[in-house]
Order: structure tokens, then C-alpha cells, then sequence
């Protein structure tokens, strides 16, 4: 029996859980959709009352483009795991994955991407119908290096979001009530990475800043490149960024997670 | 030398205080008081190989967070311990691979899946091989007579059945040592008397070490021919329950019944009146003066009904308890 076997065990159990909760993934599907709607209209509005064809440096079908993929983008590389964490840690369910010889960071990632796996297939398959009705209705062309690098950018910000939220969680050591926090910081990350609206609308000194941060990665920098804004040598070292930050957010993560581990207090029977 | 050796074993916890209502609520806003638990106050003992040991204690008393630390789920503050030839909290691969821990009120089984699922996990984390991973199962399943619910998703389980899948799930890796916290919490007394049977005899077979937490006296009297007995984060009793008394044999306890009123001042004299309702009175009193005691008694009261007895075990564990509180407060 090799060690592996447990984690390839993980995923797979995760994904039969994942199983008895259909119906909530397809609730999860249509309640995201609402907010692309609303935003699909609003820019309708905004550039048919705009003398301009051009706005933030989006043509009109570069914007819809950009509203509904990172509506897609975001869910698919969406978290969701830091309250399973959280009460863990807070009702003391920790203690058996410090007692079984299996690593948590990596029953973590089995159980999460085995939880993604179906709600992954499907939102992939929505993006791909999504992009061949983009490209009938304007006639643009994505082309094959941009859509390989497309994805490769979302694994990416997969790895990013995973280890951001990782990292969060491990705040359950030190706090106890640390919904208030999640909630603020799944919000923030949801308005950072770009998901809500495209960055460069909060101006340049923002967005210089935000530059800096990892959270753009997530999903502003992958829909950029399917929609063509970005040359190509900039989709290149966004790649090399991207790497950067999954490297750093390990040390981090590794690092709040040490020091949580030892003031863990395993509470409870 | 024992397979499990604990020496000065402390652990305290930091916690803040908050008195009742919302004015405190926000006064604990601003400035929180800080208070340390001693959970764990210096405890020794060490363990042989095969045997099996109760921790008898009342709830908060410190016997599961002494298990915690022996499997390593906590860092004590001071001290020593060692299980096989592992400190515990160093959390070593190779000693997690030979004990267990099983806590009743904790479950490490998948709620929404059969429970075969989350055994079939526990081979793999535990890297079994398929055929010893079988054989444990047919063994355990046969044993605790739950072959028929493998396939059943745990949350439609009744905590009696779910208590034996847990016990399975701990027990497939075949532990050197496992350590049991409150194993029968919840459970009607027939899957309380099953699961102790089936511990008793699968102590005997393996010659596994067993440490049995509990505040179930039956469990402990019935299980361990040791027991500990923990309060307030001290031993206050390592040994054999049955023999609890002898820390008090130099006591009595006589149960009178009267024809008439007697009251309570008229027997204070004689010794310590546990109980008292006019017609009825309990006392305990010293070895030494129950002759003399006792036929001036009878000389002097209506007695309808005269017993002397020894002082009951629970009886004995109570004052165990008390005993040490006292000692404690007077520390403080």
C-alpha cells in the first residue's frame, strides 16, 4: 500500500460527498448567473448613454465578455472550505487528522479539488459554450496559445485562492468567532480579483497597487488574457507572477499553520 | 519498563473570564481578564505493555486532556511522556501508525457516506494491506455484529451502531496502544455492557494497552483491574478500584432507623451525620469507637433498625474528590 493511496482515497470519497449535494451546486450555478445579468445590463446602459466606444479601455463586447467570464472564473476557482476548517478547529474535529498519520494541508486540497471535480467539468463546459457564442456573435477569434494559456492561468489562481483562504483559516487558532473575518475576506477577494468588475475602472493609482497584491490573479489577469487585452509577453510574466505568488502563499500558509498548530487547545470530548 | 511512561506531566490553558449580561460583554471589549486553568497539575504513572488502565474522574477533572497529550494532540506545558519510544507531540509518522485514539463525542467518519467509505480511508491512511485490511475488517464487524450496516450511510446510524463503526475505524490499523475517551457516552445500558465486553476481549487477544477514560463506574469496575483516579488534575488513587475503601477503613458508616423523632444535635456526638430526616440518619463514624458508640445507641434512642456497613466504593471516590478540593482551595 502506498502512502499516496490516502490522498487519491480523500479525493475520491470528497467527490461521492460531493454527490449528495447536487441540488445545492445547481442553486449555487443560477444564483451566480443573477449577478452577471444584472451586470451584462448595466453595461448595456452605460454604453449606449456613453458617447464613447470605448470605456476603461473595454469595447462594449470586451466588457460583456469580461462580466460573464469572470462570473464563470471566479466559480470556478472559488474556495468555500475556510468554514470547514474554521470548525475544525473551533469543536476540536482537528485533533484526529494530528492523531491518523495524514498531512491536513494535503486532505485538504484531496478533499477540496474531489468536492470541485463535478462542479469544475460543468462550469468548464459552460465556459467553452459561453466562448463559442462570444465568437458567433462578435466574430472574434480566442485562438488555441490563448486559450492554453487561459487555463493555465486559472490552475494558477485556483492555487492562489485555495492557499489564500488556507492561510486565512488558520486565524481560527487565534480567534474563535472567525466568520465576521471570512465573510470580510471573501468579499474583499471577491472584489479584488476582479470578479465584480474589471480593475481598471477603480484608476490607475489603484490598480498599481493592486498590482502588488495576489488577488488580481485570481481572476481579472485570466480573463484578460482570453479577452485579448493583454500582449502576449505580458501574459507571459503575469504566468511567472502568478508562480511567484503559489510559492510565497506556501511559506505563508506553512507558517500560520505552524504557529496555529501549537496553540491548538483541542477542545471538547 | 512500561510501554507508556509519563513523568510531571502539566498542561494549563489561558482562557478570559466574562460575567453574566451584556454590560460585561462590552466591558470584556475593552479589557479582558486574563485566567490560567492548570488542567493537568504534575502527574506520573507508567503503563505496561497489555494492561488495562481506567481514568476515573468528574467531568473537568483533566483525563482527557492527559489523553490528548498522549496522542499528541496537545503540548503539555511541562513534562515528560513517552509512549513506546515516541514523544508523542513530536507527532511521528511511525507513531501514529500503532496507537489510536477514539473519542466518543468526536466522529472521524464521513457523516454522508456508508461507513465501509471511511474505513476503507482508514486502511489508506494507515497504507494496510488488502488482505490484512480484510481480515480486521471480517474480525471486527463479526465481533461488534454490525456487518449488516457497512453499507448504510452513517447519519442514519443510531449512536449505538455508529459508536461499534467507530470503534471499527480506530481498530482496522490493529494499534499497539489505544487510548478510549468516553467510549459509552450516550449509549443505552445493553451497548454500553456490549462494547465493554467486546473491549475486554479485545484486550485479552491483542494484548494491546488500553487507557479507558470514563465517569461511568461500571466501565472502569468492569474493564480495568487498574485504576486512576484523577481530579482537579492530580492522581489522587492509582490501583485497584475495589480497594478505594482502604484509604477509609478506618471509618464506618451505621444506618439507624427510630420509632420516634431524634434529633439531629443528639447524634452529632457520636460522628459525622451524612444524612438526617428525624426518622432516619446516617453516620460515619471511626473504627475504633463503633462498640463503644454503638451500644450507647441503642441504650439511648428508639431504635427500630441498626446497620453498620463498610463505606461504598462510589462513596469512597466522592470523598477522593472532595478530599482534594479542599486541599486545593486552601492552596489558593
Amino acid at each position: 500500500m502506498k502512502a499516496w493511496h490516502k490522498y487519491r482515497r480523500t479525493y475520491m470519497l470528497a467527490f461521492q460527498n460531493a454527490m449528495e449535494y447536487r441540488a445545492d451546486f445547481l442553486l449555487s450555478i443560477i444564483s451566480g448567473s443573477f449577478i452577471v445579468i444584472v451586470q451584462c445590463f448595466l453595461w448595456t446602459a452605460v454604453f449606449s448613454s456613453s458617447p464613447n466606444d470605448v470605456i476603461n479601455g473595454y469595447t462594449y463586447s470586451q466588457m460583456i465578455i469580461y462580466s460573464v467570464l469572470s462570473g464563470v472564473v471566479s466559480k470556478l476557482v472559488s474556495a468555500g472550505f475556510e468554514g470547514e476548517i474554521a470548525n475544525d478547529i473551533k469543536t476540536g474535529g482537528l485533533s484526529k487528522f494530528i492523531a491518523q498519520p495524514i498531512n491536513y494541508f494535503w486532505y485538504r486540497i484531496c478533499s477540496f479539488f474531489g468536492g470541485k471535480t463535478v462542479q469544475m467539468g460543468i462550469v468548464l463546459l459552460m465556459l467553452v459554450v459561453m466562448m463559442i457564442i462570444f465568437a458567433q456573435m462578435w466574430e472574434i477569434q480566442f485562438g488555441v496559445m490563448r486559450t492554453v494559456f487561459f487555463l493555465a492561468s486559472i490552475v494558477f489562481g485556483l492555487l492562489i485562492n485555495f492557499l489564500l483562504f488556507y492561510s486565512i483559516s488558520a486565524l481560527a487558532f487565534v480567534v474563535t468567532e472567525v466568520w465576521g473575518v471570512f465573510i470580510a475576506f471573501s468579499q474583499g477577494v471577491y472584489m479584488l480579483s476582479g470578479a465584480v468588475f474589471p480593475l481598471n475602472i477603480f484608476g490607475d493609482a489603484a490598480t498599481g497597487v493592486f498590482s502588488l497584491l495576489p488577488f488580481q490573479y485570481i481572476v481579472f489577469f485570466p480573463v484578460n488574457i482570453i479577452n485579448g487585452n493583454l500582449a502576449s509577453d505580458a501574459i507571459v510574466s503575469g504566468l511567472m507572477i502568478q508562480a511567484g505568488w503559489v510559492i510565497a502563499l506556501i511559506f505563508i500558509a506553512k507558517l500560520c499553520w505552524a504557529s496555529g498548530m501549537r496553540k491548538y487547545v483541542a477542545v471538547g470530548g | 519498563m512500561g510501554i507508556i511512561r509519563v513523568e510531571q506531566l502539566c498542561k494549563s490553558f489561558e482562557y478570559y473570564e466574562k460575567e453574566l449580561g451584556f454590560k460585561h460583554s462590552l466591558k470584556n471589549l475593552l479589557r479582558r481578564k486574563m485566567m490560567v486553568k492548570e488542567a493537568v497539575r504534575g502527574i506520573s504513572f507508567e503503563i505496561e505493555q497489555g494492561e488495562m488502565v481506567g481514568f476515573l474522574g468528574p467531568n473537568g477533572s483533566g483525563k482527557t486532556t492527559t489523553l490528548k497529550m498522549l496522542s499528541g494532540i496537545l503540548y503539555p506545558t511541562s513534562g515528560a511522556a513517552q509512549v513506546f519510544d515516541y514523544v508523542p507531540w513530536e507527532r511521528k509518522k511511525d507513531f501514529k501508525m500503532q496507537f489510536s485514539i477514539v473519542m466518543g463525542q468526536k466522529s472521524q467518519l464521513w457523516w454522508d457516506l456508508p461507513a465501509n467509505e471511511s474505513l476503507y480511508l482508514n486502511k489508506c491512511i494507515y497504507e494496510l494491506e488488502d488482505k490484512a485490511y480484510t481480515t480486521a475488517l471480517a474480525e471486527l464487524t463479526e465481533l461488534l455484529d454490525v456487518k449488516d450496516l457497512l453499507n448504510i450511510q452513517v447519519r442514519r446510524l443510531s449512536l449505538g451502531e455508529r459508536m461499534k463503526m467507530e470503534l471499527i475505524a480506530s481498530l482496522i490499523h490493529r494499534p499497539k496502544v489505544i487510548f478510549l475517551d468516553e467510549p459509552t457516552i450516550g449509549l443505552d445500558l445493553i451497548s454500553q455492557k456490549r462494547i465493554r465486553e467486546f473491549l475486554k476481549y479485545y484486550n485479552q487477544q491483542t494484548k494491546s494497552t488500553i487507557i479507558l477514560t470514563s465517569h461511568y463506574m461500571a466501565d472502569i469496575e468492569d474493564l480495568c483491574k487498574r485504576t486512576i483516579i484523577i481530579n482537579q488534575g492530580n492522581i489522587v488513587y492509582d490501583g485497584d478500584l475495589r480497594r478505594v475503601n482502604e484509604l477509609f477503613n478506618a471509618k464506618k458508616i451505621i444506618k439507624l432507623q427510630f420509632t420516634d423523632e431524634v434529633p439531629r444535635q443528639a447524634l452529632a456526638g457520636f460522628g459525622e451525620v451524612l444524612e438526617h430526616d428525624g426518622m432516619n440518619a446516617v453516620l460515619e463514624i471511626d473504627k475504633q469507637d463503633l462498640q463503644r458508640y454503638s451500644k450507647l445507641m441503642l441504650d439511648r434512642f428508639p431504635i427500630l433498625d441498626f446497620n453498620i456497613e463498610d463505606i461504598p466504593v462510589e462513596q469512597g471516590i466522592e470523598s477522593l474528590y472532595q478530599r482534594d478540593g479542599v486541599r486545593h482551595e486552601s492552596l489558593a
